[in-house]
């Protein structure tokens, strides 16, 4: 074949893949329609939205006065900007440690070494309640527990046990609070997602691992980390994002307070908006905040290979192809 | 090693899966264990292996009771039916698996790898994944895994089972040479009796979780304990009919509904005595008959159909409502329709109780 018949079958297949590929999103309307229907109603609208009030002075009047990139410089200018970028940085790094990885600790604990099953369902049920619980129900319990007075209930069980004075928690720790509070509550779903992962591994793989000699940690180690792989991965991008994006819980504990000191950056354009009424330098910083994540997720989804995670399977294809016998 | 189990129970539920299980298993021997589909034969092998802990009964090795030895600590191969290699680990990180956990220096398990890789004709495969490799392939990974660690005890739980006909009869060769020459107890899994006589010194049969007769291929094939024994092992399978019991001085003749027959006097006293008329089964395989001219004393019946088996023909006779198989060599003439007469190699014929279907042979 000549170098031009090359290129033109070439030309001709990639034509044809094209067509294709515009054939087949036609037949996948009807089913992604309503899907991509509701992705621009309730993402793409308010970002646009968003992103256009982020370039007007608006406040509580409520007009729509353009005035440029005003409100971005002001941002990268603002003093309280860093105090709670870092704050945003420290909590969700943090809130993700216990996330992904107290929910994991769980997940084991609860699908591998509880061999009963009513035992494993039983503690497994406890650790949803806060999931389960309103977010405002669940700040009061917090609000409750962490009581100044020594009356509190950490501080009554502290004083009982090691005769600790009492101390105001939240005004002392607000960013630990925030964070334990935050971290517990993705816990389960971290713990059901790698438990059920954990319960799809096929049993050989543990009894392997036992006969081999492998004690219960070399287990965890070298069959239960690998096999649940991608589900921690994905847990990691998923709660960083939410993390990143949520503030109901830190509203309602410590209202980013005191003093900015548990403030992240969500909160912070909640407040300019809602407290502030400064509308147009809130949506500026949600603009920000948006364009960031959606950076990091597509960093995150590179970094840990989100092709390998959609590709998978496709190497066991090969299988069987080069049987080579003795 | 030498492996005993006594009264071995397990049951799941209210259902049991082994059922009193006793059996010896001598240092170095190759010892099969054979039965149908849900016998319980995984189980026992879990059991061997520390995974199962045995509701009744004990489990011994050497002098030791080891019910309540982990698995880690049994110094155990296995080989699963799955295989169960780690997907992501290489080939060589498989085999090097069971040593790395002893934390061995790495020098001395890549030169093990190494060794038993070459062994096992895998060498070339080290870096590939499980993924990467064919079935017989991950079969031999599987081994040199079981293998790498030198263990007392080595169990492969059907290994052959996933195998093409020709890897499977090479790989029965290749795994009954390397357990000779390496001495080690091994206990294979199996539901196919071929492999079971070709490969190993005994085969334990088992059904419905009970151990139905422990012996030697030869024992299992000329002296079966009853009729599952008698109609399991043998391939094609013995025939079976109910004749009526009539003994006659020394004599014993059975009386089919559209045949009868005199054992020979030396024949006869080998087996119990019965009550005259009473229903027995008479069992017989395939090749201890023959067609030859009408006589007295043999069975007539009418060709049913001839199935070609290469080396052989397999004649099926219909007598009345019966069905007879019958071995023939390649010349064999006959076709569908004609009458034959079958004489019967008395010597091989077995007697079994109808009731419960043990052999009326007498223990000599
Ligand atoms: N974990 C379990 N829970 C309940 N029943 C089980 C369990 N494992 C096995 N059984 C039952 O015990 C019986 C014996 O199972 P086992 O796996 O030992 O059979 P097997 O002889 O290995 O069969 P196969 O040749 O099909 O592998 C089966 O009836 C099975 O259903
Ligand atoms: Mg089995």
């Amino acid at each position: 074949m000549s170098e031009l018949e090359a290129k033109i079958l070439e030309r001709v297949t990639a034509k044809k893949a094209s067509m294709e590929g515009v054939r087949k999103f036609f037949t996948a309307l009807p089913f992604l329609g309503p899907f991509l229907f509701l992705i621009i109603l309730f993402y793409l609208v308010p970002v646009i939205l968003t992103f256009t009030m982020s370039l007007t002075s608006m406040d509580y009047a409520l007009e729509w006065n353009f005035v440029g990139l005003k409100n971005f410089v002001r941002f990268f200018q603002d003093s309280s900007v860093k105090i709670v970028v870092l704050n945003t940085v420290k909590y969700v790094v943090y809130t993700l440690m216990i996330n992904v990885g107290f929910g994991f600790f769980l997940a084991v604990a609860t699908s591998y070494f509880i061999k009963n099953e009513n035992l494993r369902l039983a503690f497994q049920t406890i650790w949803m309640l806060p999931r389960m619980t309103p977010p405002v129900v669940y700040a009061l319990l917090w609000l409750w527990f962490l009581d100044p007075t020594e009356a509190g209930t950490l501080n009554s069980v502290l004083h009982k046990l090691f005769g600790l004075p009492a101390q105001n928690w939240i005004l002392n720790h607000p960013m630990k609070v925030v964070i334990v509070a935050n971290g517990l509550i993705g816990t389960s779903l971290a713990m059901v997602v790698f438990s059920a992962a954990i319960k799809s591994i096929p049993v050989d793989y543990f009894r392997a691992a036992s006969v081999d000699g492998a004690s219960d940690w070399d287990v965890v180690r070298h069959v239960i980390v690998p096999f649940l792989k991608w589900p921690i991965m994905f847990m990691t991008i998923w709660q960083t994002l939410s993390l990143i994006t949520s503030y109901e819980y830190i509203l309602l504990i410590t209202d980013g307070g005191p003093l900015n000191r548990s403030e992240v950056l969500s909160l912070f354009s909640y407040h300019k908006a809602f407290s502030n009424y400064e509308f147009g330098y809130g949506a500026a910083i949600s603009t920000v905040l948006v364009i960031f994540a959606v950076i990091l997720a597509v960093v995150m989804l590179k970094v840990f290979g989100y092709d390998a995670i959609m590709m998978r399977g496709e190497i066991d294809e090969k299988r069987d192809k080069d049987h080579i016998s003795f | 090693m030498e492996v005993t189990m006594m009264n071995v129970v397990k049951r799941f539920g209210n259902f049991k899966a082994v059922d009193n299980l006793s059996l010896t298993i001598k240092d170095g021997e190759f010892v099969a264990l054979l039965g149908p589909s849900g016998c319980g034969k995984t189980t026992t092998l879990l059991m061997l292996a520390g995974i199962y802990k045995p509701d009744a009964g004990e489990i011994i090795f050497d002098d030791k009771i080891v019910n309540d030895v982990l698995p880690k600590d049994r110094n155990i191969g296995m080989c699963f039916q799955s295989y169960a290699l780690y997907p992501h680990m290489t080939v060589e990180q498989n085999i090097a698996f069971p040593l790395k956990l002893k934390k061995l220096p790495k020098k001395v398990i890549d030169e093990k790898v190494r060794e038993i890789a070459a062994k096992f004709r895998i060498e070339h495969l080290l870096k590939r994944y499980p993924g990467q490799i064919s079935g017989g392939q991950q079969q031999r990974v599987a081994l040199a895994r079981a293998l790498i660690k030198e263990p007392n005890l080595l169990l492969l739980d059907e290994p052959l089972s996933n195998l093409d006909a020709g890897l499977r009869i090479s790989m029965r060769a290749e795994i009954k040479k390397l357990q000779k020459e390496l001495g080690i107890t091994t206990v294979f899994v199996t539901h196919d009796q071929t492999e079971a006589l070709s490969m190993s010194d005994r085969i334990a049969v088992m059904n419905k979780g009970k151990l139905q007769a422990i012996g030697t291929p030869e024992d299992l094939y000329m002296r079966p304990k009853n009729m599952f024994i008698a109609g399991f092992i043998g391939n094609p399978p013995m025939n079976f009919l109910e004749v009526g019991y009539i003994m006659d001085g020394d004599r014993v003749t059975l009386k089919g509904k559209n045949f009868e027959i005199s054992l020979p006097e030396e024949i006869s006293r080998t087996f119990i005595k019965k009550q005259n008329n009473e229903r027995i089964v008479m069992g017989i395989r395939p090749e201890h008959l023959s067609v030859g001219a009408e006589a007295p004393n043999t069975i007539k019946g009418e060709i049913y159909v001839v199935e070609h088996l290469g080396k052989d023909k397999l004649v099926d006779v219909k007598v009345g409502d019966d069905r007879i198989k019958v071995l023939t060599g390649q010349d064999f003439e006959g076709k569908m329709g004609d009458t034959v007469n079958l004489h019967l190699d008395f010597k091989n014929v077995h007697l079994f109780d109808a009731a419960d279907g043990n052999s009326m042979k007498r223990v000599a």
